[in-house]
């Protein structure tokens, strides 16, 4: 009973994610598409620092 | 102050203990839960630090994570959105995963940990470069940071000065020469994120004919700056690394555990010589932005010890300092030294000589655990002298050593805590040792020297060259090669760890096997065989010992045989 549970479970949890994947990711990707800039032609690939310190956010998990 | 750094979440879960700026204790979590490279949560690592100094976590005041979750999971979630709609796999995958423990790291610290205090959460690369250069002897330093990915950057330039560290220059996801060199790994049948040293060790029995095709893999910038020429690989949409077109291009991959044939072999020579153009290329740009010779690096491409070997006449730099853990683990060691300067508010100087710093065991525990096994007979040194005697006199004879002394080592390399020993002549003593270790004959194997007679036996930058992590490969002279012919690779190179007082006994015994020998060089490889961590435990040690062809087995002062 407990495995049937866990694999209807399962089961959900693929549907919803398939669900967030097909329209949400989806339509992410069309914003993206239209907004994302066009990659120019380069002398560097480096991106550099322009403040040259640390941001001080060490407490952040972001 | 007390504090405790962690990595965990994508490969080499460790934690690391700071006090007072000295470092206490670090251990990686796969030598107690056994999985290699583990990457779960290292409870079982945190536990011993605070247990190897009697200290509880209420007595810790910062936690330092090795990098920012909320900030990966953003660049997981673009990933999704600019492969869609190839990536659903994957994601099914991920986003329980990720949601279920790896986004929750400041909840598993508070709730399953049981800190209260705070918690720093350091960037992946500023936790590399944190570890690369605090833990070095230098006060300015240029400091290159370079892996596969931790949030978004893949290769940083820095410079270290009077304490402080200042980022120059990143390149970001995918753009990455870790995540090309693992690209390689996977198509000649290796296992990512662990077998890339193979790659390296195979590399020297081809030539790189395949450099040009590589190219077309990747665009790169006088200044050593490069792009993924993201039509040849499929790591962002799926769990392969390489697609149908970097076949094509390449050939058939080969399918692990098949034959090695020559065209593995020079591409493997191949992306070794493009990834070191690029290395240097990128290093001579460091160069130019810091104007110092001293370098520091980290990152798991940092531990490509062939490539680190040529640093000293491909580049500018004349020091060089990578830590033993340049990888993930070490990562959490950078974390706790950043928060601790962050915390301090003033300069941290850790210079780490020595990375003896894991777990040890008593005699009488290994001999408990020895006296459960009727087929082995040990006797007990009183005197180190006499142990330090007998067991350079049998390696001088050709017996095969699995040596468990002291405190474990911090980081992938046997250091001389927990190694297997032989002597490095003549050639057939590493087929011996191949067949002890259950490894790819291919493979070479590290000597340690002792630092004093280093200049003799290897090209060095200088007399008494210092490397002692073993992290860096030399052209062995060719009059010696001969005293080293088990370790001397196919390019005539050999990873070296040189080794002084601060290596205690393991020193004392090379000094010993060197009066006897007039060889000042020992064979030193992990004592582990293939696939499993490093023995942890007496009673792995004595298990590998029972199950190979070992001969002698050295626990502390205890040496063991078999009946």
């Amino acid at each position: 009973m407990i495995a049937l549970f866990k694999r209807l479970n399962a089961w959900f949890i693929s549907f919803v994610l398939i669900g967030v994947y097909g329209i949400g990711v989806g339509l992410a990707r069309l914003i993206y598409m239209f907004s994302a800039p066009k990659e120019t032609k380069k002398d560097s690939y480096w991106v550099y620092e322009t403040k040259r310190r640390i941001p001080d956010d060490v407490f952040s998990a972001y | 102050m007390k504090i405790l750094g962690v990595s965990s979440f994508y490969h080499d879960s460790a934690a690391a203990l700071f006090i007072d700026g000295k470092l206490i204790s670090a251990i990686e979590e796969e030598r107690f839960s056994r999985v290699k490279h583990d990457n779960q949560f290292p409870f079982k690592a945190i536990q011993y630090c605070l247990d190897s100094v009697g200290l509880t976590i209420d007595d810790i005041d910062a936690v330092a994570y090795y990098e920012k979750p909320l900030r990966k999971f953003e660049r997981l979630l673009e990933t999704f959105v600019e492969t869609y709609p190839f990536a659903l796999k994957p994601f099914l995958q991920a986003i329980p995963d990720w949601l279920g423990q790896k986004i929750n790291v400041e909840d598993i610290i508070r709730k399953n940990v049981g800190f209260t205090k705070r918690i720093y959460f350091v960037s992946h690369h500023l936790s590399h470069a944190s570890a690369a250069y605090y833990s070095s002897l230098f006060k300015t330093a240029a400091i290159l940071t370079i892996d596969g990915v931790g949030e978004y950057q893949t290769t940083g330039l820095w410079k270290g000065d009077g304490g402080t560290l200042s980022p120059l220059a990143r390149i970001d996801f995918p753009h990455s020469i870790g995540l090309l060199y693992s690209t390689f790994t996977a198509y000649l049948g290796f296992k990512v994120n662990e077998d890339e040293y193979k790659v390296m060790g195979l590399s020297a029995y081809g030539s790189p004919e395949y450099v040009e095709d590589i190219y077309h893999l990747i665009r790169v910038k006088p200044d050593g700056s490069f792009r993924l020429n993201m039509e040849y690989f499929s790591f962002r949409e799926g769990f392969r690394m390489f697609n149908d077109k970097f076949i094509s291009l390449l050939g058939q991959p080969r399918i692990p555990g098949g034959k090695i044939e020559q065209r593995h072999k020079d591409i493997a020579a191949s992306i070794q010589k493009v990834v070191e153009e690029l290395l240097f290329a990128m290093l001579h740009h460091l160069f130019s932005l810091t104007h110092t010779t001293n370098l520091c690096m980290s990152g798991g491409v940092a531990l490509n010890a062939l490539a680190n070997g040529k640093i000293y006449t491909r580049t500018p730099f004349k020091h060089v300092h990578i830590l033993g853990a340049a990888g993930d683990s070490g990562a959490a060691l950078g974390a706790a030294l950043y928060g601790m300067r962050h915390g301090q508010k003033k300069e941290v100087n850790a210079p780490i000589t020595s990375l003896y710093t894991g777990s040890s065991y008593s005699n009488e525990s290994a001999e408990s655990v020895l006296k459960t096994y009727p087929g082995l007979r040990y006797r007990i040194y009183d005197a180190e002298q006499d142990l330090i005697q007998e067991v350079a006199a049998l390696l001088s004879k050709g017996k095969i050593v699995g040596w468990f002394w002291g405190k474990t080592e911090f980081g992938p390399r046997a250091l001389g805590a927990r190694s297997i020993l032989s002597k490095p002549s003549p050639r057939i003593m590493k087929d011996n040792m191949n067949k002890i270790k259950r490894r790819e004959e291919f493979r070479p194997f590290a000597g340690s020297i002792l630092q004093e007679h280093v200049h003799e036996y290897f090209y060095t930058p200088e007399k008494k060259y210092y490397s002692p992590f073993m992290n860096v490969c030399l052209v062995v002279r060719e009059k010696k090669r001969n005293e080293l012919a088990a370790i001397v690779h196919a390019d005539n190179t050999c990873r070296i760890q040189t080794v002084n007082i601060d290596n205690g006994r393991y020193y004392r015994l090379i000094k010993e096997y060197y009066r006897l020998t007039g060889v000042p060089c020992i064979l030193n490889t992990s004592f582990n065989v293939m696939g499993e961590p490093i023995v942890e435990h007496p009673r792995q040690a004595i298990e590998d010992f029972v199950h190979s062809r070992m001969d002698i087995l050295v626990l502390n002062n205890l040496v063991v045989t078999k009946r």
